[in-house]
């Protein structure tokens, strides 16, 4: 009994840690096969589940950041584009 | 709504029964933008006593006692609607409906500081001119009315051609008298539509603000006020360079001084509750998560607490007093020296709490090299989340003694940020040096006016950075410790084993690989596994050390004390390798993320990881042996 309490506890934390810091094209893959899974064993409700789009929200205050000063909320968009930084190397004098 | 909360529900949702009415305010830097934005949505963003602390636009929502429904966008403050900077393009883009999420506000709260109007003016009569209906808010009344400054404002309105509602937006009801003039002009909003145009003639905008002036002004400010004489001091040539390094030692002083009986209690409660819950639990799996995983190493990093918060009272009481942009103005020939913009202050400084929010403020910097090259170093700077292991190593090595009337623990804490500075500043005249010096702008910066720190909102910040770092312990620290337990525990060891269990598990065998790697620095096994999860965050080390070293011990009574445990088994030459390490330590997925979203590109991140990582390892190489030559292997 104490491995099944122990395993379900570090499976929580182990997803909890890929929800943080797995890449994105990771994380959308695994629940894309998760949701393939649950469709074969008829869990329709969890497939969708899986396969609806994140909501948008803030990872202000969580990774690294621990000193919340100006964190967008909203969803990135195209226009997030106008902060490249591009960088011309002087020509010379 | 806090600043970490998302918008828990479309706009949409917010207002059932009426169309919700889009505010924008707009204002200069260090008008008080952000205190009204908090004011009226009951949110807590930040706000500082220093311009350029607010670089995105921010939304919240409020109701109106006349039933009104309004979105409020805080927008980054902005002298002109000629942009200089991204942070004030974003300002203009809403304004003139020019960005594809946004569409442009139904009433534009302009807000101005009343106590100069000079500066301020410019873009409300920019503002002005693009026929939006508009309000101005005439923040900062009480500072005016104590200065002895009086508008005329009947005048004010005739002039600019909008209403014009005095505010205190740090003050309860402080507001109430713009909320009825928004409601009033909420119901005629519908109508309007945008048919002007917001360009600007500097010389003609001028001569207008002048004339204005002469006409609202009844009675000037007094001048050399208590700020004034202040100033004579904190800015002198050399005054002000000794009331700096003054402030910032006993800053580090009381880290170490006043923590002593908090973080004393701190430990004495998780050495007992680990005691404690070991003794109830049955022997098995279950109590060595708990036990050795959890609370070991959890316990380890929640210590420190009380000197996150003294480090963050001190930080605040200067955010809000008005000192730092003078400790900008102080420090601009230096930082010119070293081919970095004075505007870099203020993100190099932010990045003392967190790299993240220091990369973002380097949006105020205009020159795309300058800001660069201050986004290269800001991870340099001593974020908060190394203070947990240079805490621990100092606590664990360097005797808590007095040298005069220092104390040496708050000596060596601050050599490490002093070693973070100059390692930053060393970076950015290579970076100089390699790109070529960009063209020198000078440093424009705003000096405000000090302000007693309100108690209120110092209470309500050191709870914010509570919460923020309990909730970083209790979610993704707490997840990391437990992944490290597993990977520590199993496999277990096999049949007539002489070695501890955890040199056969996973994170035994990857740091016994890696041991090759870290050996040179100094470093054992269980410091090459700690770094590994310290990639996520660095304070994660110090707790990976703790569940690490509580699966290496013999008896329950060791296992949640890791301060001695580590001060019996490393050396000194160890230790201050560890310490030279984390002054550069590159671990810091969060940082690299955004870097790699401010920039655009992947490659100023990997080019960061680079270059601290090799920088880390010489200069822990370097100490580690000079360490050893003088003795400290022992």
């Amino acid at each position: 009994m104490q491995h099944v309490l122990v395993a379900l506890i570090v499976l929580l934390a182990v997803a909890a840690v890929a929800r943080r810091y797995a890449p994105p094209a990771w994380r959308s893959a695994f629940k894309g096969f998760a949701a393939k899974g649950a469709r074969k064993l008829d869990w329709h409700a969890l497939a969708e589940r899986l396969e609806a789009p994140p909501p948008a929200v803030s990872d202000c205050g969580t990774g690294g950041c621990s000193a919340c000063s100006g964190c967008d909320l909203s969803p990135k968009t195209a226009s997030s584009g106008e902060f490249t930084i591009v960088i011309q190397r002087p020509g010379r004098s | 709504m806090s600043c970490c909360d998302p918008v828990a529900s479309p706009v949409a949702a917010f207002s059932a029964a009426g169309r919700v009415v889009t505010l924008a305010l707009v204002g200069n830097p260090n008008c008080g933008k952000t205190a009204l934005f908090n004011r009226l949505t009951g949110a807590r963003q930040k706000v500082a006593n220093y311009a350029g602390v607010t670089v995105e636009r921010k939304e919240g929502l409020f109701h109106s006692a006349g039933g009104r429904d309004f979105k409020v966008i805080d927008l980054p403050g902005a002298y002109s609607l000629n942009p200089l900077t991204p942070d004030e393009a974003i300002t203009r883009d809403v304004l003139m409906g020019e960005r594809e999420d946004e569409a442009a506000p139904d009433i534009v709260v302009l807000v101005v500081d009343a106590t100069n109007l000079r500066r301020n003016l410019r873009i409300v009569l920019e503002v002005a001119r693009l026929k939006r209906p508009a309000v101005l808010a005439l923040n900062m009344m009480d500072v005016a009315a104590r200065r002895g400054l009086q508008i005329d404002i009947k005048r004010l309105e005739q002039e600019i051609g909008m209403p014009v509602v005095e505010t205190v937006a740090i003050r309860a009801r402080g507001s109430d008298a713009l909320v009825e003039r928004l409601e009033a002009m909420a119901n005629s909003v519908e109508a309007s539509e945008y048919n002007g145009s917001g360009t600007d003639d500097c010389a003609v905008t001028q001569e207008e603000i002048v004339r204005i002036l002469g006409a609202v002004v009844i009675q000037d400010a007094r001048e050399n006020t208590f700020g004034d004489r202040l100033d004579r001091i904190v800015l002198h040539p050399v005054l002000g360079y000794i009331v700096l390094a003054a402030i910032l030692f006993t800053i580090f002083q009381a880290v170490f001084s006043w923590s002593k009986l908090p973080t004393d209690v701190l430990k004495d409660g998780v050495t007992a509750f680990g005691a404690l819950t070991g003794a109830w639990l049955p022997e098995g799996v279950l109590r060595s998560l708990i036990v050795d995983g959890i609370i070991a190493g959890v316990g380890s990093v929640v210590v420190f607490l009380p000197q996150i918060l003294i480090l963050f009272f001190f930080i605040l009481v200067l955010e809000e007093s008005g000192y730092l942009p003078r400790a900008a103005f102080m420090l601009d020939r230096m930082m010119g020296s070293v081919g970095l913009s004075g505007r870099a202050f203020i993100p190099l400084l932010s990045s003392f709490a967190c790299a993240v929010p220091g990369i973002m403020a380097t949006r105020t910097i205009q020159n795309p090299r300058d800001r660069l090259a201050t986004i290269m170093i800001a991870p340099l700077m001593t974020c908060s989340a190394r203070l947990p292991v240079y805490a621990l190593v100092i606590g664990a090595f360097i005797p808590e003694t007095d040298v005069g009337i220092f104390n040496l623990q708050g000596l060596v804490l601050f050599a490490l940020y002093l070693a973070g500075i100059f390692s930053a500043m060393s970076v950015a005249w290579v970076i100089k040096r390699v790109h070529g010096k960009s063209r020198y702008l000078p440093l424009m910066l705003e000096l405000p006016d000090y302000h007693w720190p309100n108690v209120y909102s110092l209470a309500l910040g050191l709870w914010e950075r509570a919460r923020i770092f309990l909730t970083r312990v209790g979610t993704i620290i707490l997840s990391l410790m437990i992944v490290m337990w597993f990977l520590s525990t199993f496999p277990g060891a096999p049949e007539g084993a002489t070695e501890p269990a955890i040199m056969y598990s996973f994170a035994g065998r990857l740091g016994q690989m890696l041991q090759a790697v870290v050996e040179p620095v100094g470093f054992n096994w269980q410091i090459a596994i700690a770094l590994v999860p310290g990639l996520a965050a660095r304070e994660v080390a110090v707790g990976a050390l703790g569940t690490v070293y509580a699966l290496s011990a013999t008896g329950d009574d060791v296992s949640v004390a890791l301060t001695p445990m580590i001060a019996e088994t490393w050396s000194l030459a160890t230790a201050f390798s560890l310490l030279a390490w984390y002054v550069f330590a590159p671990q810091c997925i969060s940082t690299l993320a955004m870097v790699r979203r401010e920039t655009n590109s992947w490659k100023p991140a990997i080019t960061m990881a680079a270059y601290m990582f090799a920088l880390a390892y010489a200069a822990s190489f370097v100490t580690y042996r000079v360490a050893l030559m003088l003795g400290g292997g022992a």
